[in-house]
């Protein structure tokens, strides 16, 4: 895996500024998906920005799949 | 009845001695083998962080463990389970696929399972991470853990401190509201063993 430097965003314009001024930055939540390609080399940012207590909308991309399956918004939408 | 006379086999006349012929096959049979270990620990250096990689970024963390707190300076790549296993010397959560499909690094992390492997450990400061060494208090062990024991729910035994804390989680989840309808929500996250 290749080096990188690390922040946690203190807000969503935090991370958006941050995501600006950093070339080669990317957003992490969990970091499922994103540090199984840091491992592999397929991806190589440069900078993280941690973004997982900033839940934009409460079924966000910061949800973790447990918590969606107890979600009483989604059970009504899937009645 | 054989004879040492008899018993010889391959004299060395024709050029090639029976001792180079042993060589030269076990060289042939080890090659590939050397490359296939060459590659396993190429893909397992990506995920433990060679002292001698270039321009290591070293993050300084606390981190609460089974109820213990844990101040590291280490490098910011290091996975939780990495930072579990070679800098706390917490040993109970393994190392199997380290791509998280096999499951056996599950921790809980607030009470929720994740997979160690797949989280890095400076994104865990001021969480409460609890291992299978976590479980028991003392000498009485983990309802969950009595239940693997009475149920001889360990088959090989290197996954189990994964699915054991999947098991805890999962409880949680349920009493949560999830509906474990079948095993396979038990297992979820589990590819190797059931």
């Amino acid at each position: 895996m290749k080096s990188f430097t690390y922040e946690r965003a203190t807000s969503p314009e935090a991370a958006a500024a941050a995501a600006q001024a950093k070339p080669g930055a990317k957003f992490i939540a969990g970091g499922t998906n994103l540090l199984d390609l840091m491992k592999l080399q397929i991806e190589t940012p440069l900078h993280l920005i941690e973004i997982r207590q900033h839940r934009a909308t409460q079924h966000g991309a910061c949800n973790r799949r447990a918590s969606m399956e107890v979600s009483p918004i989604l059970k009504l939408a899937c009645r | 009845m054989p004879t040492p006379a008899n018993l010889k086999i391959n004299p060395p006349t024709a050029g090639l001695s029976r001792r180079a012929m042993v060589q030269a096959s076990t060289a042939s049979v080890a090659a590939p083998l050397a490359g296939c270990a060459a590659g396993l620990s190429g893909s397992m250096a990506g995920s433990v962080a060679a002292p001698n990689e270039p321009n290591p970024v070293m993050m300084r963390m606390n981190l609460q463990v089974n109820g213990h707190a844990y101040p590291l300076t280490i490098d910011g790549r290091t996975s939780l389970l990495d930072a579990l296993r070679e800098h706390m010397d917490l040993k109970g959560s393994k190392k199997g696929c380290d791509h998280g499909q096999c499951g056996a690094y599950t921790v809980l992390v607030d009470g929720k399972r994740i997979n160690s492997c797949l989280t890095l450990a400076v994104m865990h400061e001021g969480q409460a991470i609890t291992m299978i060494e976590g479980l028991s208090s003392g000498e009485s062990l983990h309802p969950m853990q009595a239940a693997f024991i009475n149920h001889d729910g360990f088959q090989c035994g290197y996954c189990t401190p994964g699915l054991i804390c999947s098991s805890v989680g999962m409880l949680a989840e349920a009493q949560a509201g999830a509906q474990p309808r079948h095993a396979k929500f038990a297992r979820r996250g589990h590819s190797l063993e059931r």
